[in-house]
Formats: structure tokens, C-alpha cells, sequence
């Protein structure tokens, strides 16, 4: 599905990502983990296309595509998604204007015909029913004024809109108390196939209690130090992450 | 050397007009009118080093050779009103090239609306009419007063509440000479009355349009009047643009400005709050491209206590277009109690486009709350990303997010007929339609 060979990244003068490499394949689950400003959410952005980060060397290679030479709309529309960690507000813009705008570029992308308004509020109703939002969210502007964790199931609730193939999932979970993150889950585990694959990216293992990863990676300084089944969260839960910051000093 | 043709022209000019029998004026107002053109020589086209046109050239207007003496009637008879395409609903009152064609108006709602031509109300309303512009400091209230010839009187009488808008379409064919139009409105609101009034503007293929147009709006004891200024003609229009209004207790007036088109616009808007409890709102939005120029100069003046005004202007300027904004407020000192409050956001999407903000507070009053705010700037970057992140291109994501910006103001509207339109229009303009999704 995706597969990130050496990849360097950052802004300006400092490099942030350090030769990050991982392979995903359809079907599975990554979650990586690892402390604040170590880069996860860089990693997250540069996937997903934001300019203000410059990728110095490496490559990306996405359902056959070069990822890298692709525009952030472009990669969307091919099938990458990112549930953001910081939502952002948009004044004026409905999130339902904001889904049927997307998923009509979606389809056009593809060669589909428009879909038809039925079938789309259909398709509404049976997503908000999924992360168990009520319909007046999608008439109010887009994340403004909602809580954190209606924004984050905003962005689940897009994410399953749009059937992607690969779902980033930039710390979907901080911030949610145990109702959210139980209905986050759910959304995963209802909409994971054998032919998707999610990366979630977590502080905590709390999340991998409700989704159940294939593997966990530990990320630090720009890349991945450790990579284990799903018993590494609970190592790290117990460690901490200090002995992986001394072992990489060590070193 | 120029100036002194332009001058002699409408010297000429003016001649012709006072001369001219058909247009039989009252002496009554003859004496104003030869009053005004002596304001008008004294005061002459403003140029850029007049502070309030410092950033409005207007030379299309005082360089362009224009007769400021009403088109000649038989230009009109060719005209095809269909073609100007606009559809059809509401009160219908319709000029052609400033003339009031009363075959071609529709009146639907005729119990509580009085239209008449602006000439024939002049002594019915006296006292009423010329008292809001001040012709010695302002020389398009000036020329206008000179050299009008048409124009109507709108009254809504008495707790009238008007179902559909009344809209006033200029529309303006092209003539065999340059005309700069004058045209004269009143509205007369009177006590416990409620109406939308909307000004429209079409200019046919191949015609260029200049008009200076005047309305006064008079708004009396708790009536709410809604005024629409929907500036889009679709060809080359040079407009300026005054509105007067004076409001009585307990009267709101709302006016919404909205130009998506034209050359050149001055939209000059005051209002003056005469009695407590008047409110006020003023909207505006402005989109200009190629090398359009949108004025916008508001004077609220708040003369008693307890008074409400609020402004927002919006403008998103593309291109090689430059938008103004001058927002005074005046608080005298007997106007405690004041609530005013300005803002006014700008979208710079070019780096050839400029903006001139300024407000302008004079406050003498010392209970007042008053706040002002302007901005100019981009879209923002990481809403733009968001959009994208989903799939929509760089080019609708911008169209989306400046469509989100702008009709902030368009949503004020509160005749939804022409909201609706209003916000398709828009969709358009920006290129970007959810309907057609
Ligand atoms: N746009 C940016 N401007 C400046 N510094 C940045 C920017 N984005 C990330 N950084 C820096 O890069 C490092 C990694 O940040 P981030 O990717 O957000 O880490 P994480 O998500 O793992 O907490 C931090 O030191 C952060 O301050
Ligand atoms: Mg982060």
C-alpha cells in the first residue's frame, strides 16, 4: 500500500524527519508511538502533502504512485487520508457542503459520475450514525465551536465518508474521554478492510486497547528506533520512554 | 488646458438644460438647481489631492467627455427589456438610460406603496427633499441637484408592510454619445412601516454606463427599511453612488452594499440617527478584479442618545484592483449612550491589489461604546490545507473559502428571494458552485 524508504524532511535550516522508513501492506494496522516533538505529526503532514515542509531525500511509493510528486489534493483523491490532530475551523463552510465538495472531486478524480443527492444524504446519515453525531453538526460551519472531541469524530466521520485506502491517524485519541474514544474505535474497526490499511499515531496505548494493531512502531528524533507486535505498547506503557531515549544516546 | 473643455462643456451644458422647455421645472426648483451648478463651478471634479477622493481617480468621469444632459427619449424604443435577463419577481420599477418607464414597471404589492416621479413629489415633500446631501461640500450631491431630470419617489405608506422587494433596475443600452446620468430618488418610510428596496444595475453588451445617482431615504418612527445596493452590471460601469438616510425613534434602516462588478463604484452612504433607539446597519462587500476600483465612504452621524450603529464591510480584491474604505463615525456630544461599531475585513488575493482602510472616529460624547477594527490579508494557509487534505483543489479551495468570507455579509440579507440569488451569483463570481456538485 505504502511504502516510505528513507525519508528526510523538515523545515528551512532543521531536518525533522531523519531517514523514516516503514512498508504497510493492505489489511493492516501501524500504530506508532513515541514522545512529544519527536516528529510524528511532521510525518503525518509531509505524507499528506503540506508545502511547509521540504523533503530533502527519500521516497515514497503509494498504491504504485509516486506519493511525492503528487499535491496534497491530489494524494486525497487518490486515496490517502488524515485525521488531523488539530482540526481546523472554517467559518461558512457547512461540513456538509465541505463532504459533498470532496467527495464530488473524489469522484471525478476517478472518472465517476456526480453522485447523485440521495445517495449522498443516504450515505450521511449512515456515517453520523457510525461515529454518532447529530445531523445539526453538518449544518453548522465546519469545527467551528465544537468541542475537541466532536472535532475529532468530525474528522472520523470524514474519514469514512471518503473510504480511503490509507487512514492516518495523528493522535486521534488525545483529549477524548472513554465514550469518544470508544466510538473512534468503533469507527475504525467497522470500516477496516482487507483492502485498507490504518497508521495511528498515539501517545498512549489506551487506543490500541479498542484497536487492536499489527504492529507497533517506536518512533524517536525523526525515525523509527523499535518496531514490535502489539505487546511493545504495553512495554512502553509500563517503561516510558526514557529507556528509549538512553538506549538512542548510547548509541 | 483639459479642465477648461470639461468645464465649458458643462457650462454648455447647463445651458441647454435651463433652456430647455420640456423639461418645464417648477421655479421652485430651477432656483435650486441654479443654485446647486454654482456649488457645482465652485466646487468642481474632485481630484485625488481631495482628501476624501485621494485614492479615486476619476478621470473616466471629469475627463471623459461626458454630457451630464439626459440621453435623448427615441434611444430607449429599441430596446428589448428581456435581453437584459434578470428575473422577474417583486415590485418592478425600471429605467432605461435614467429614464422611469412606467409601461415597462410592474407595481404586485399596490396597497401601502406610492410611486410617483421624483419631480412631481418635490412640493408634496416639502422639506424633505435636497435636506440630507450638503451641495456645498459634496460636488456629485452638487451636479446631481443641477442637472437631474428623472428619479422616483417611493412612499410606503403609513404601517404598511411591504411582501416583495421593490427593485430599481437601471438598465443602460449603448447611445450614440456619453452620458454621465443623473438620477434623483426619495423614499419616504413612513411611521410603523416595513419594505426592502433593492437598486440594480445592468449594462447591455456594448454599452459603457456612468451614473451619478442620489437617493434620499427618509425612515420614520419605527419603521424598518431594508436597502439593497446590487451592483453587478456585467459591462463597464462607472457609478457613484449616494445614499442619504435620516431615521426617527425607534426606526431601523439597514443598507447592504454589494459590488461584485464595475470600473469604477463610490458608494457614498450616510446615515444620521435623529432620535433615540434608531439602529442602524450597515453591510457591505466588495469583490473587485482586473483594474476595477470599489469606493466605499460611510458617515454614520449619531445626534441624540441611545442610538445603535454596526458596520461590516467585507471586500476580497483579485487582480490589478484597488478597494477604499472610509468609515466615519461621528458622536455629538448630546449622544451618550452611543453603540457603534466598524469592521472591516480584507482578502487580498493578488499582489498587484491594494486596499486603503481607514476609520475615522469623532467622539464627543464621553458614555459611549465604540469599537473599530480592520484587517488586510490572505486566505489562511491551513484551512486552505485542510480543504485540500480532502481532495478539493487548490483553485476550489480558495473559490470555497473566499465564498465562505464574503457571504458572511450576503447572509445578513433578510428577503430570502434575494439572498438566494444573491449567493448563486456569488457562487459564480468566485467560480465555484455547491449546486452543481
Ligand atoms: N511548522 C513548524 N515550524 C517550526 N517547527 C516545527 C514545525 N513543525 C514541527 N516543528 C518542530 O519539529 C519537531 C517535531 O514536531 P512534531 O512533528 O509536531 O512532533 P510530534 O508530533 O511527534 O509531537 C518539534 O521540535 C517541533 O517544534
Ligand atoms: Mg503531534
Amino acid at each position: 500500500m505504502i511504502s516510505i524508504k528513507n525519508l528526510h524532511a523538515g523545515i528551512e535550516e532543521k531536518e525533522i524527519l531523519k531517514g523514516f522508513s516503514l512498508d504497510i501492506k493492505a489489511g493492516e494496522i501501524h500504530a506508532i508511538m513515541g514522545p512529544n516533538g519527536t516528529g510524528k505529526s511532521t510525518l503525518a503532514s509531509t505524507l499528506a502533502g503540506r508545502n511547509t515542509y521540504e523533503v530533502t531525500a527519500g521516497e515514497v511509493q503509494f498504491n504504485g504512485k509516486d506519493l511525492l510528486d503528487m499535491e496534497a489534493d491530489e494524494r486525497a483523491r487518490e486515496g490517502l487520508f488524515l485525521a488531523f490532530q488539530y482540526p481546523v475551523e472554517i467559518p461558512g463552510v457547512s461540513t456538509t457542503n465541505f463532504m459533498r465538495a470532496a467527495i464530488a472531486e473524489k469522484r471525478k478524480h476517478h472518472g465517476l459520475p456526480p453522485m447523485e443527492a440521495k445517495e449522498f444524504l443516504a450515505l450521511m446519515r449512515e456515517k453520523m450514525a457510525l461515529v454518532e453525531i447529530d445531523k445539526q453538526f453538518m449544518s453548522r460551519s465546519l469545527n467551528e465551536g465544537f468541542s475537541g472531541g466532536e472535532k475529532k469524530r468530525n474528522e472520523i466521520f470524514q474519514m469514512a465518508m471518503l473510504n480511503p485506502l490509507l487512514s492516518i491517524l495523528d493522535e486521534t485519541d488525545s483529549g477524548l474521554d472513554i465514550d469518544a474514544l470508544r466510538i473512534v474505535a468503533n469507527g475504525v474497526n467497522k470500516l477496516r478492510t482487507k483492502d485498507n490499511a490504518f497508521l495511528i499515531i498515539t501517545h498512549y496505548q489506551r487506543l490500541l486497547e479498542y484497536i487492536v494493531p499489527d504492529f507497533v512502531h517506536v518512533m524517536y528524533e525523526g525515525r523509527i528506533v523499535k518496531s514490535g507486535g502489539k505487546e511493545l505498547a504495553l512495554e512502553l506503557e509500563e517503561k516510558g520512554y526514557d529507556w528509549i531515549k538512553e538506549e538512542n544516546i548510547v548509541q | 488646458m483639459n479642465k477648461d473643455i470639461v468645464e465649458s462643456s458643462i457650462d454648455n451644458d447647463f445651458e441647454t438644460f435651463q433652456a430647455n422647455d420640456a423639461l418645464a421645472f417648477s421655479d421652485a426648483l430651477m432656483q435650486v438647481k441654479r443654485a446647486a451648478f454654482a456649488d457645482f463651478t465652485t466646487l468642481n471634479f474632485p481630484s485625488t489631492k481631495n482628501e476624501e477622493w485621494r485614492f479615486t481617480p476619476i478621470l473616466a468621469i471629469s475627463k471623459g467627455a461626458l454630457s451630464v444632459l439626459p440621453v435623448a427619449i427615441s434611444a430607449n424604443a429599441a430596446l428589448k427589456l428581456n435581453a437584459a435577463g434578470k428575473e422577474e419577481f417583486g415590485n418592478k420599477i425600471i429605467f432605461i438610460n435614467g429614464h422611469y418607464s412606467a409601461s415597462k414597471s410592474n407595481i404586485v404589492d399596490e396597497k401601502g406603496i406610492k410611486i410617483s416621479k421624483v419631480i412631481d413629489s418635490i412640493e408634496s415633500q416639502e422639506g424633505k427633499f435636497n435636506t440630507l446631501s450638503d451641495n456645498h461640500s459634496e460636488p456629485f450631491s452638487a451636479l446631481n441637484t443641477a442637472f437631474f431630470n428623472d428619479g422616483i419617489c417611493i412612499e410606503i405608506l403609513k404601517n404598511a408592510s411591504i411582501e416583495h422587494p421593490i427593485i430599481i433596475e437601471n438598465i443602460f443600452t449603448s447611445t450614440a454619445n456619453k452620458h454621465f446620468i443623473q438620477q434623483r430618488n426619495m423614499i419616504i418610510a413612513e411611521a410603523g412601516t416595513k419594505a426592502s428596496i433593492v437598486f440594480e444595475y445592468t449594462v447591455q453588451a456594448n454599452a459603457t454606463a456612468y451614473m451619478n445617482i442620489l437617493s434620499e431615504c427618509f425612515v420614520a418612527e419605527n419603521a424598518h427599511i431594508e436597502l439593497l445596493h446590487d451592483i453587478q452590471p456585467n459591462h463597464p460601469l462607472h457609478l457613484i453612488n449616494n445614499t442619504f438616510a435620516a431615521q426617527k425613534k425607534d426606526s431601523t434602516f439597514t443598507c447592504h452594499s454589494i459590488a461584485t462588478d464595475g470600473t469604477l463604484i463610490r458608494n457614498n452612504l450616510s446615515v444620521r440617527l435623529e432620535e433615540k433607539n434608531a439602529i442602524c446597519y450597515l453591510n457591505g462587500l466588495y469583490i473587485a478584479t482586473d483594474n476595477h476600483l470599489i469606493d466605499n465612504h460611510l458617515a454614520v452621524h449619531h445626534l441624540v442618545p441611545n442610538c445603535q450603529s454596526h458596520q461590516l464591510y467585507k471586500g476580497v480584491l483579485k487582480d490589478k484592483s484597488t478597494g477604499v474604505f472610509n468609515g466615519k463615525i461621528f458622536v455629538h456630544k448630546d449622544a451618550q449612550k452611543t453603540n457603534a461599531y466598524q469592521s472591516n475585513k480584507n482578502l487580498v488575493l493578488s499582489d498587484t491589489a491594494v486596499m486603503h482602510t481607514k476609520p475615522q472616529l469623532e467622539i464627543f460624547a464621553d458614555d459611549v461604546k465604540c469599537s473599530h477594527g480592520a484587517t488586510v490579508g490572505q486566505l489562511d494557509e491551513n484551512a486552505k490545507f485542510y480543504l485540500m487534505a480532502r481532495g478539493i483543489s487548490q483553485e476550489h479551495a480558495t473559490a470555497l473559502l473566499t465564498y465562505a468570507f464574503a457571504s458572511e455579509v450576503t447572509e445578513k440579507i433578510s428577503n430570502t428571494e434575494i439572498k438566494k440569488r444573491l449567493n448563486t451569483q456569488l457562487q459564480t463570481k468566485l467560480g465555484y458552485s455547491f449546486e452543481a456538485l
